[in-house]
């Protein structure tokens, strides 16, 4: 999966007058998307999955968790939409909840890693000097680390859990935003608004978040909804290798890992958590591409 | 070309004390206290204080980290407490392993992808490149493993046609070790063989609006002649950089696509080293892999810059 997006422009040039919907670039990516066939057909997935996740107590009954002797490995049924797993528990109930944990780790640890990231490398930039030196120094070590091998370096370290894999998704993408960030910051540091702002007595904070932060806030956004797809695809690698969600929680990577003992009698069992599994990602990964097309005016051809 | 790899050689030197820092930190991350783990259960004090002793676990965090490294720069990688070996043994026996792993991927990758790509980015929109496009996002979306179980029900389990894991010496009956090798490339290889083709596809789009392609059209050029000695030259540029890049991206996956394929190589010993608490066997597969990387990214960016002169005499 590419990790870094190609440097892209501010996004400023694309607001078109005269329309007042598409005054906000975002809500006109979005709209541009919706437009296409597949644009609308991922953002409809996507939105779906998000909504099941957050709906998951009220569209299924059965406990996750709970397990039911005499329900072993059941093929789909009215009762069990999905089947029911080797102790009895409800396929679907662990697939919507595993879907949750996908969420979770991909959405918000995705985000928080990306904030860091970024305000690093705006800080990098705008300082110089030695401050910029010791981040981008750090930076390019940590961004010389394949990123899946990372990640398992850091949970064996941290340990298995929910919140050790979700750090460990912060650190992995930390390095990547803090590149794009910083780079946008020297492009922007020296430009006439940013003296004038200096001139009237702005600190260095104030230029930062109230200046510099809008402008590299398209390229950064396009990193994160890649960000994104690859930290839900990190969470499950983790959990299908054993050192991921610890059970008896579901996560979709060790439901999958489970799978594999008893998938050759009963085809059925990977069958539905990893089309959930791929469907989110694939989401994610064109929303990226959407992003990408709306907000980077180079890429639109 | 000579100031140029001395200026680059400079640039590593961070990466890879920062590198090699990071890798021994994660050891002492690890909560609880090696020493006490390897004595046992049934250990005194006394057996616990002498081993810590001995594995150099007193001494304050920089001195153990200079130890270390004088260690590993002197070939010294340990010895694994659990396999009672030492990990220059092991590294021995599983490092050719994943190379034949990763290799074959790549070929794969590149022998799709790239012709693919190309012939894409020739008719942008046709319905070859519509359903390029379509398998190359259906190929970034599925995780691996997933792709792995799929193969494995498929063409193992459900057709019979290749063996469901292991690895033989291609030495020793070259037409067997070939069908332990397919699956596993395979499912390495495909997400790879997307990228390629995207990104030739696009390289070829941008080329192919440029003037000197016109010109050499109005030449009266024939079109294949145009392809090949105008076009791709130009093309392909850019992928040595994207082939490094995906370089380290397949030793990662070989972590993952080994545990499952049961192939006896270098991601599969870091997890073994990882479930069985064997963190100098750990230590040593991870620093040795992010170090492989770091040396192929920079081979790559030399490649670049001997390939493209703007590169070098850019600098």
């Amino acid at each position: 999966m590419a990790q870094v997006s190609a440097p892209t422009q501010p996004a400023g040039g694309l607001v078109r007058r005269g329309d007042r919907w598409s005054k906000n670039p975002y809500v006109e990516a979005l709209r541009r998307a919706a437009r296409k066939p597949l644009g609308l057909l991922s953002m409809t997935v996507l939105g779906a999955l998000i909504l099941i996740a957050l709906a998951a107590p009220l569209i299924v009954r059965a406990s996750p968790t709970e397990q039911v002797r005499g329900q072993e490995l059941q093929s789909p049924s009215v009762n069990h939409p999905f089947g029911t797993d080797e102790l009895g528990r409800d396929l679907l109930a662990r697939t919507v909840y595993g879907l949750r944990i996908s969420l979770i780790a991909g959405v918000f640890a995705a985000a928080a890693g990306g904030a860091l990231g970024a305000v690093l490398g705006m800080l990098a930039g705008y300082a110089g000097g030695v401050v910029d030196a010791v981040i981008m120094r750090v930076v390019d070590g940590l961004i010389a680390f394949p990123t899946i091998l990372f990640g398992i370096a850091l949970v064996a370290a941290f340990g298995p859990g929910l919140s050790n894999i979700m750090l460990a998704i912060v650190i992995v993408q930390i390095p990547v935003f803090a590149r794009i960030a910083r780079a946008v910051t020297l492009g922007e540091k020296n430009k006439d608004y940013v003296t004038a702002a200096q001139s009237l007595g702005a600190g260095g904070g104030r230029i930062i978040f109230g200046h510099i932060l809008i402008n590299a806030l398209p390229p950064l956004t396009v990193q994160l909804a890649l960000t994104m797809g690859f930290s839900v695809l990190l969470e499950s690698s983790l959990s299908f290798l054993g050192i991921g969600i610890r059970p008896p929680n579901p996560s979709l990577g060790s439901i999958l890992d489970t799978s594999r003992r008893f998938m050759r009698d009963h085809n059925y069992y990977p069958l539905f958590p990893g089309a959930i599994l791929t469907l989110l990602i694939l989401g994610l990964n064109s929303l990226a591409d959407t992003l990408n097309e709306a907000l980077n005016p180079r890429s639109r051809k | 070309m000579g100031r140029y790899l001395v200026q680059r050689l400079m640039q590593l030197v961070p990466v890879v004390v920062i590198t090699s820092f990071v890798v021994f930190l994660l050891l002492r991350l690890v909560p609880g206290d090696p020493a006490r783990l390897l004595a046992g259960a049934d250990a005194t004090e006394e057996q616990i204080t002498a081993l810590r002793k001995d594995l150099g676990l007193d001494a304050p965090l920089p001195v153990q980290y200079v130890r270390w490294a004088g260690d590993v720069l002197t070939g010294d990688l340990g010895r694994s407490y659990i396999k009672r070996r030492t990990v220059t043994e092991l590294v021995g026996n599983a490092l050719p392993a994943t190379l034949e792993l990763t290799i074959a991927a790549m070929l794969l990758a590149g022998l799709i992808g790239v012709p693919f790509g190309i012939l894409a980015g020739l008719r942008p929109n046709s319905p070859f490149d519509l359903a390029l496009a379509g398998y190359s996002s259906l190929a970034l979306g599925i995780p691996n493993f997933l792709l792995a179980i799929i193969f494995l029900l498929v063409f193992s389990l459900n057709l019979g046609w290749f063996p469901a894991g292991g690895r033989i010496e291609f030495l020793e009956d070259p037409f067997r070790a070939w069908k332990h090798l397919v699956l596993p490339a395979t499912v390495l290889g495909i997400t790879s063989a997307a990228v390629y083709s995207r990104f030739v596809r696009s390289a070829m789009v941008e080329v192919y609006s440029m003037d000197y392609i016109r010109t050499a059209r109005a030449k009266g050029l024939a079109g294949r002649t145009i392809v090949l000695r105008h076009a791709l030259r130009n093309a392909l540029l850019p992928l040595v950089t994207v082939l490094g890049i995906q370089f380290g991206r397949l030793l990662g996956g070989t972590v993952v696509v080994e545990s499952i394929f049961a192939w006896p190589g270098m991601g599969r010993l870091a997890l073994d080293a990882i479930r069985g608490r064997d963190y100098v066997v750990f230590q040593a597969v991870i620093l040795l892999l992010v170090m492989a990387s770091v040396v192929i990214n920079l081979l790559t960016d030399l490649l670049y810059g001997a390939l493209d002169p703007r590169i070098r005499l850019g600098r």
